[in-house]
């Protein structure tokens, strides 16, 4: 048996149309807006806005940019600090029968095998993330997570993670079609045992971000 | 001169990964005795044996299209499905009112949660389900709700629709007004799409059934602020679920309006809603669809209020004897009179502290004192294992110490016997395990515990920990898992799972070690997600299902369901990018 050398299928990804509206480049494709390639130094309009030293600088951080030392921005609004780690942030969650935008409504069914898949992004790729779903949590009266999973780090910034949601809805949760709260949260740092906010609380630097939906429970599918 | 060194600085942080080579460069490099052939540097096809089938689930963005059902799925041999296309959703719209009651009768819509469900059309499948709101408060002549649903096809099964009435949560409206829920009861409705307007959707009737009745304590006098409904079914075999309207009693006298479609038979059940009340849950069961009254008496020498302190515990490795912080306990007692009558279950639970100490409210009453119970569900990754079902006896409570979990370690090696870093392991009871629960109650125990999961180190390595058995019993219930390995993106192996791992009937058993998973081969597939406009899907997914076609396990567990469907086992999904390609790899 011969022992083959497979590839990411993301970036051996076929560049061939498979459907007529799906040419290979018409997605990417757009009038360019760049600025001219000729200077304007000479122009009469133009003035100097730098000295020499800002100059340097600003010379300093477009050679970064030209050799590729590009810092995505963080796209998370949730807890942020002042250190240069990077919050993780959620690009997509599907459940076995829908995409879940943040605010969706969400229904999974109790007893019933599922899980929830979800495209993370932490541009600290040593991270490790760790994902917590929680059900009508509340500061006051606190809930363990009901579901967890996690991603490894070492692989890129984009990653998924699939957690388990059997769990998610309890028996005493289904039929009343009462939506409940639940919330998605992820974690670039273990969660502690201890601490506050309860089964949410991390190490000193670490970062989350959320995302929060209505839960129908539901009745397993006859 | 002096940016150089600088520039020379930022230069290190240059990466331009190697390409991975490509594995191909033409047909031969591949299999192609299995059907390989090479596309784009990728040998696709080769695709696994078996009975398929397949779900297409639409992006969030694309709100004219429902997920649906591909009931058989034929792999292709050289792996492209070419294009797949989507079939347009058929909207469902319609209008929620309850029947006009006067003083409430203005006209206009009713809020309500629809649930629209559809059984599965592939042997072991989740079925349809979205859910939908009825916006309340709409003039006449408008629509309150709509959703997207896969069109029904002939052959298909209906859809049920189970039009659930707002307001009808554990506590009351604020302010005194009346809700949808407390006016009409639920209704299912039988639907296909050869209709998309539903019309308006009225619940309740005129010449709706009703039950009345009144509460009572032990000693005669009316109870006060209980939530009551009937609760029945609406097909045979269905789910239990509400039947009738719910009512809100301030002076122990309640009024129910029964579906018309509800069949018998029913049960009466009054849930107290007074926060500072401890008290049972009542229900008057066995009772036939027709009007009459009704009266529940809570049984008498309930006792009073007392609250008690578990400590949960647990030994870790280290033998030390911990408490266990967020842990969920749960103390139930019930009372069940032999000749027919009110029962009555107290159930009480909360999350331990820091201190491993939950406190609950009881009833020390000699009613409820020989039969409390406790179960406890640790927090989920927790190496420590549940208790199920475990006798109270509130004169001495003892702490509780909760059992060690089994470690199961193990290593995963891909086809060429290389470690297999990054894949997420999760452990889950399989149907052997499920079907051996002796009852509802304990297979929804099994349900609430979160599945342990894990991910493989360096070397391949995992250890998740399970529970070895639920109850007291362990000849009867003992576990069995199912181990999942999903791989992450930029990976390009196929999900795996090894199925019915058997625990070795040995309690004291702290450790096992599994013998290396060596996951299989992988075919890759690719295909396209269209819209029938020819409009490709970005973000949408399709999941393909393996349908069990070897139902033996049937005869061998003792607690089969009536109709003994094994769930179909996902094994693989993709999903489509900005140019609406798709990419799958199945385990071979």
């Amino acid at each position: 048996m011969r022992h083959r050398m497979r590839c990411d299928l993301g970036r051996a990804a076929p560049r061939v149309a498979m459907t007529p509206v799906s040419e290979p480049g018409l997605v990417g494709s757009r009038t360019s807006r760049a600025n001219p390639a000729t200077g304007l130094a000479g122009s009469s309009v133009a003035r100097a806005l730098h000295d020499r030293r800002g100059l340097r600088a600003l010379a300093f951080l477009l050679g970064c940019c030209l050799v590729g030392c590009i810092v995505p921005p963080s796209l998370s609004v949730d807890v942020q600090d002042a250190g240069i780690d990077s919050p993780p942030s959620i690009t997509a969650v599907r459940s076995s029968s829908q995409e879940l935008p943040e605010g969706a409504i969400a229904q999974f069914a109790f007893g019933q095998m599922d899980t929830i898949n979800l495209t993370l992004l932490d541009t600290d790729i040593t991270d490790t993330l760790y994902v917590r779903i929680f059900v009508n949590y509340k500061p006051e009266d606190p809930t363990p997570a009901r579901s967890f999973c996690q991603s490894a780090a070492g692989m890129s910034a984009f990653r998924t993670a699939t957690c388990d949601t059997t769990a998610l809805c309890q028996q005493a949760e289904v039929g009343n079609l009462t939506p409940l709260l639940m919330r998605i949260v992820v974690f670039d740092r273990q969660v502690l045992d201890s601490g506050s906010p309860a089964f949410m609380a991390m190490p000193v630097g670490g970062q989350s971000t959320s995302r929060v939906y209505s839960l129908f429970c539901t009745p397993p599918s006859p | 001169m002096k940016l150089a060194p600088a520039l020379v600085l930022a230069a290190g942080c240059l990466q331009i990964p190697e390409p991975a080579p490509p594995e191909c460069t033409q047909d031969a490099d591949c299999e192609t005795s299995l059907g390989e052939v090479c596309n784009a540097g990728v040998c696709y096809g080769g695709p696994p044996s078996g009975q398929f089938a397949a779900v297409l689930v639409p992006p969030s963005s694309r709100s004219d299209l429902a997920s649906y059902e591909i009931p058989s799925l034929t792999l292709p041999n050289d792996g492209n499905f070419g294009a797949i296309t989507f079939e347009r959703g058929v909207t469902l719209v319609g209008r929620v009112e309850t029947v006009c009651a006067l003083p409430a009768c203005d006209g206009t819509s009713a809020g309500a949660t629809l649930l629209v469900s559809r059984p599965s059309l592939f042997p072991g499948g989740a079925g349809f389900q979205a859910v939908t709101i009825s916006q309340d408060g709409l003039q006449p002549g408008s629509n309150s709700f709509s959703v997207v649903v896969p069109r029904t096809n002939p052959g298909d099964p209906p859809y049920t629709i189970s039009v659930v009435p707002a307001g009808n949560g554990l506590f009351p409206p604020a302010n005194g007004v009346l809700s949808a829920a407390m006016l009409a009861p639920p209704i299912h409705l039988s639907v296909t799409t050869d209709v998309s307007s539903l019309g308006t959707i009225q619940l309740g009737a005129s010449d709706a059934m009703t039950i009345s009745g009144s509460l009572l304590d032990g000693a005669g006098h009316a109870l006060v602020k209980y939530r009551v409904v009937a609760r029945g079914r609406f097909e045979p075999g269905g789910a239990i679920t509400d039947v009738s309207s719910v009512a809100y009693t301030s002076d122990g006298q309640f009024s129910l309006v029964l579906a018309p479609t509800a069949i018998g038979p029913i049960s009466i059940v009054a849930q107290p809603y007074d926060t500072n009340v401890v008290a049972p849950v009542l229900t008057l069961a066995g009772l036939d669809v027709h009007s009459g009254a009704r009266t529940l008496a809570q049984p008498p020498n309930l006792g009073n209020k007392s609250t008690i302190s578990i400590l949960v515990e647990g030994l870790f490795g280290n033998g030390e004897v911990t408490p266990v912080a967020g842990a969920h306990v749960a103390v139930t007692a019930s009372y069940d009179p032999m000749n027919g009558g009110t029962s009555a279950v107290l159930s009480r639970g909360v999350t331990t502290g820091d201190d491993g100490i939950a406190k609950l409210d009881v009833l020390d009453g000699p009613t409820f004192a020989g039969s409390y119970t406790v179960q406890v569900v640790p927090p989920a990754g927790s190496e420590l294992g549940v208790v199920y079902n475990q006798p109270l006896a509130l004169d001495a409570i003892e702490p509780i110490r909760l059992p060690g979990r089994l470690a199961l370690h193990g290593r995963v090696l891909d086809h060429s016997g290389a470690p297999v870093a990054g894949l997420a392991v999760t452990a889950r009871p399989s149907v052997r395990f499920k079907w051996t629960m002796p009852d509802a109650d304990a297979l929804a125990f099994l349900g609430e515990i979160p599945a342990p999961t894990a991910v493989t180190g360096a070397g391949g390595d995992f250890s998740v920990f399970v529970d070895i058995s639920v109850g007291r019993d362990p000849d009867v219930v003992w576990g069995f898992y199912d181990l999942a390995f999903d791989a992450p993106t930029g990976v390009a192996l196929a999900s795996y799972t090894v199925g019915d791992i058997m625990i070795p009937r040995d309690s004291t058993l702290e450790n096992l070690t599994l013998a290396d998973t060596i996951l299989p081969d992988t075919a890759y597939l690719h295909g396209n997600l269209a819209d029938i406009g020819n409009q490709r899907i970005v973000g949408g997914e399709l999941r393909i299902f393996q349908v069990a076609t070897d139902a033996q396990i049937c005869d061998e567990v003792p607690f089969p369901p009536p109709d003994c469907v094994i769930p179909a086992l996902l094994v693989g999904r993709g999903t489509s990018d900005d140019l609406g390609t798709l990419k799958l790899a199945l385990p071979r």
